[in-house]
């Protein structure tokens, strides 16, 4: 039940921010983001050593489709005129990494590191970016808000510090695991269909899709999102608009799809999309990771090993369209939402997947008090990815434990996001009634 | 070469093999079986080139289409599987490699030192590699079925599988090789040939000094074989003091070493003593060291999933020597070959970054190819050099793991090779080396080929007892996802009666 202090800075705070609190606001935006780059260029800069023993060889952090490791042995096997896509054993890597990662290592190591640091500054101030439009669109849209709201104790600096001082964040960038570019560019095309760019936030959610498969589940809520900007931030008012505004945005992202498909064939051969993309869809690696399929493929006799990745795969992709449109009223929502089901069911997840979820939850603050599970949401995320480090340990180093420990820190793992996911939707779902039905504020309700 | 010609050396020339041969399009073919690692820095030289541990096989194919020589190569694999009692048929497209610059490829249809000039190869090279196959009497017994005389008389009738079984090192094969009569005005042929090396220590059969060939053997030989035109045995005298009786038919020396030549069709094989003088020390019947020998060994903490194999090459000679080096890796091994370093260490302890002259690296395919490395590498004057690269352990399907699945899988061995300088006096020469030139029909090209030792690769292994559970508790995780994700979008809220 909301306190009495709460109501009264909800009455004073649902003005938008003044001019001089927006200054504070881009100073503290700008302290935060300079010390969590400062801090990763030191670690990576003065303790290398420690970094390479401890944290880069962590299956948790870097998979087989984001290995430095194995982007470098890519880099060296294309100067080398080897093809790095020829068979598909070790390079499963976008062809635009490739080629970055070719131009950036032949410069000295230190750019390549500082690629990686503002590729994650990049992600910080986009997301606290986002967060500002949204709370300017939520100020000033009438009859979205509830009495007793948590009001913008998330601001756009404490966006950014939740997502750059996230252990899971810093240690998947510490391992320089390519899912950070991935990111940069979900977040970018979140941010362009929040300002209202369709076009550009299609052409960002191509270079998604082609850094890592699932982004393109994001492309309904993106085109929703862009649609919504259009008419202000909350309902979707224009049907007319609508479809046309979806149409453009997806045909934008086909054809820059296309285009960029058409540069990687010119530049690898078609081999290049059966070491990427297939790879992914079929789960060819098994190398353990903290999602479901790697045991399960491990384990699978093979007479059923095609149905089962379809029906894993479609238990990922299916759930696209119907979030989007369930969410359709609160479309950035959507997307956080399928942000999360990607990191939870994707074929190679590891915990920087989880730390793009956690770095948009706080977008989304006023859900806080509507979430009933949160203490065993987070105590599962915090025993899946505590035991998984000691766990692996136990299988692989000492020998002591068997695979199954390891599994069972997984299943944990994925659990607590799945009850997280569960929990904020049906956050949502309270809440849209609260708001367009207000008899039920203080009622019990349940799902029919 | 074709049947209607083979056919007329069939009471010599063993009919299973030729026909093997015709059937597969086989220009050149090597097969040997081995068990156990040659001491290289306490024997020396082999006495017929070095072979590695387990089961190798490489041909030389000929084909009009690369479907087609590959079809004839598992013929041959699945005919050789047969007729050794082995499991050749297990040589398949996942240990398969095609090496180019390893096995003098790249020298055929030079001339040679010799009048006679080496014969062009036509076909693609294949190499196969079974590292955990066991030799055994059951593989002896067709091999000395291919003899004219097989076990009856002659050199075979020495073959007791008793004392050859029961030494550390014993090794086997046959080799088809085209070749270039330097008698018959440079006709083209073939010569067959099939070899046996076992290393034998007489204190075990409870000899010591003085013992004659019959008693470690344990077999008499009392005659030659009738159909072959010279049947000689040949003892490598030590360097020091043994006498070797009776008197040899001629004394030889050759490659630096002094040798005595029996002829069988006149003494008996069986007859020749050996007798040790008391103070013969071990080490003074050392062999000679090899020029370049080579040792290899993975590295990498215990457990974990990474791992590098380094390979320690010794250079003992004053010259620098061209190398080639070539590794097969099975696929579940995934090679990183950026950190592939070379470095050479001279007896003052200065060390050199080496750069390979020439790298063909082929990657693997899960489940379909091996990775193969072959960098040709200048190894300066004595030194050691060191070639050290890094590879991740993968993880397989539950039903790939082998029976026993933590002992691992065997990885056979890295070939180092080389030529040796021909026009020189002939010290650097390894025997085989010396007596093949000395053949008067056979091709004169002395490849000396140096294999390392294996190691054992373990993988990280699944529960083997668990596949229904996973499944199930996968698929509760995913059904429990599932059905909230559905409720949420497809149910509406009501109040709940008898809250007002």
């Amino acid at each position: 039940m909301p306190t009495g202090k709460k109501e009264t800075t909800a009455a004073e705070s649902t003005a938008s921010p003044t001019h001089s609190e927006a200054q504070h606001e881009g100073g503290r935006l700008a302290w935060a983001v300079g010390l969590g780059c400062m801090m990763r260029l030191g670690i990576l800069v003065l303790f290398p050593d420690i970094v390479a023993h401890y944290l880069s060889d962590r299956v948790e952090l870097s998979t087989p489709v984001t290995s430095y490791k194995r982007l470098r042995e890519g880099v060296y096997l294309s100067a080398h005129q080897i093809p790095p896509f020829d068979g598909g054993g070790i390079f499963h890597q976008s062809p635009l990494l490739l080629l970055m990662f070719s131009a950036l290592h032949r410069l000295p190591e230190i750019f390549t590191t500082l690629a990686y640091v503002a590729a994650d500054g990049f992600v910080a101030v986009t997301l606290a970016r986002i967060s500002a439009l949204r709370r300017t669109a939520r100020s000033t849209s009438s009859g979205s808000s509830v009495p007793g709201d948590i009001v913008f104790s998330c601001t756009p600096s404490v966006v950014a510090m939740l997502y750059l001082f996230n252990p899971l964040t810093l240690g998947t960038l510490l391992v320089k695991s390519t899912i950070v570019f991935s990111h940069v560019a979900v977040a970018a095309a979140l941010y362009a269909a929040a300002a209202g760019r369709s076009s550009a936030a299609a052409v960002w959610a191509a270079i998604a899709t082609h850094l890592s498969v699932y982004p393109a589940m994001l492309l309904a809520p993106i085109a929703l999102v862009s649609a919504a900007a259009e008419g202000g931030f909350g309902h979707l008012d224009r049907r007319a608009g609508l479809s046309k505004r979806i149409a453009t945005t997806a045909a934008v992202f086909a054809a820059s799809f296309g285009a960029m498909h058409l540069l990687f064939v010119a530049c690898y051969g078609t081999q290049y999309f059966t070491a990427t993309f297939d790879f992914v869809l079929r789960v060819e690696d098994l190398q353990p990771n903290v999602g479901l399929f790697w045991y399960f493929f491990t384990e699978i006799f093979d007479e059923f090993r095609m149905f089962f990745f379809v029906v894993f795969q479609l238990t990922a992709l299916a759930f696209a369209v119907p979030v989007s449109w369930r969410f359709r009223s609160e479309p950035l929502f959507a997307a956080t939402m399928l942000v999360g089901i990607i990191s939870a069911l994707k074929s190679y997840p590891s915990w920087g997947d989880l730390s793009l979820f956690l770095g948009l939850l706080p977008l989304f603050e006023e859900l806080f008090k509507y979430m009933q599970y949160m203490f065993l949401s987070a105590n599962l995320l915090l025993y899946g990815i505590g035991l998984a480090p000691v766990f692996w340990h136990l299988w692989i180093e000492q020998g002591s434990g068997n695979a199954n420990f390891f599994y069972a820190a997984t299943l944990v793992y994925v659990f607590g996001q799945i009850t997280l996911l569960f929990d904020l939707g049906s956050a949502m779902l309270r809440r849209e009634l609260d708001i367009h039905h207000p008899e039920t504020r203080t009622r019990p309700v349940i799902q029919d | 070469m074709d049947n209607q010609e083979l056919r007329h050396h069939y009471h010599l020339f063993p009919r299973q093999i030729g026909e093997i041969a015709l059937q597969n399009n086989v220009e050149e073919l090597h097969l040997s079986f081995t068990q156990g690692n040659w001491r290289q820095g306490s024997w020396g030289y082999s006495p017929v080139g070095s072979q590695g541990v387990g089961a190798e096989v490489f041909a030389w194919i000929s084909g009009a289409t690369q479907e087609e020589s590959l079809d004839k190569w598992k013929g041959l694999t699945n005919a050789l599987s047969g007729v050794f009692c082995a499991s050749l048929n297990f040589i398949g497209d996942d240990n398969t490699s095609m090496p180019q610059l390893a096995f003098n490829t790249s020298a055929r249809g030079k001339r040679s030192s010799s009048s006679s000039s080496v014969p062009e190869r036509h076909g693609v090279l294949r190499h196969g590699l079974l590292p955990r196959e066991n030799v055994c009497t059951e593989n002896l017994t067709p091999w000395v079925k291919q003899l004219p005389c097989q076990a009856k008389s002659g050199l075979g009738a020495l073959l007791n599988p008793y004392r050859l079984y029961n030494m550390n090192f014993h090794s086997m094969g046959i080799s088809l090789a085209p070749a270039v009569s330097a008698v018959d005005d440079g006709q083209t042929g073939l010569v067959y040939k099939q070899h046996v090396t076992v290393v034998l220590n007489p204190h075990t059969f409870g000899l010591d000094r003085n013992w004659t060939l019959g008693e470690l053997m344990d077999r008499d030989v009392d005659a030659a074989c009738p159909v072959a035109t010279s049947s000689t045995v040949r003892v490598v005298m030590p360097e020091s003091e043994t006498r070797v009786l009776p008197k040899p038919m001629r004394k030889e020396t050759l490659g630096g070493q002094v040798t005595y030549v029996y002829d069988i069709q006149k003494q008996s094989a069986s007859e020749i003593r050996f007798e040790f003088a008391d103070t013969t020390n071990k080490k003074e019947a050392q062999q000679r060291l090899p020029l370049v020998e080579a040792h290899r060994h993975v590295n990498g903490h215990g457990g974990g999933i990474s791992g590098g194999v380094e390979t320690e090459i010794i250079n003992r000679s004053n010259q620098p020597v061209d190398v080639t080096y070539f590794d097969t890796l099975p696929w579940y091994l995934r090679v990183y070959l950026h950190t592939l370093t070379i470095e050479a260490v001279n007896p003052d302890g200065d060390i050199f970054k080496q750069h390979p002259t020439q790298m063909i690296f082929t990657p693997a395919i899960d489940r379909g190819r091996p990775s193969t490395i072959e960098l040709a590498v200048t190894l300066p004057a004595n030194t050691r050099t060191t070639l050290r690269y890094n590879f991740d352990k993968g993880f397989i399907k539950y039903t790939e793991h082998p029976p026993d699945a933590n002992r691992g899988f065997n990885i056979g061995p890295a070939i180092i090779s080389y030529r040796p300088d021909t026009d020189s006096s002939g010290i650097d020469k390894p025997l085989f080396c010396a007596l093949q030139s000395s053949h008067p029909s056979a091709y004169f090209e002395c490849e000396v080929r140096v294999y390392t030792e294996l190691f054992l690769a373990s993988l990280p292994t699944p529960d083997f007892s668990m596949p229904y559970n996973v499944i199930t508790f996968t698929c509760t995780v995913l059904a429990l996802f599932f059905g909230r994700i559905f409720n949420l979008l497809t149910r509406d809220f009501a109040v709940l009666k008898g809250s007002d």
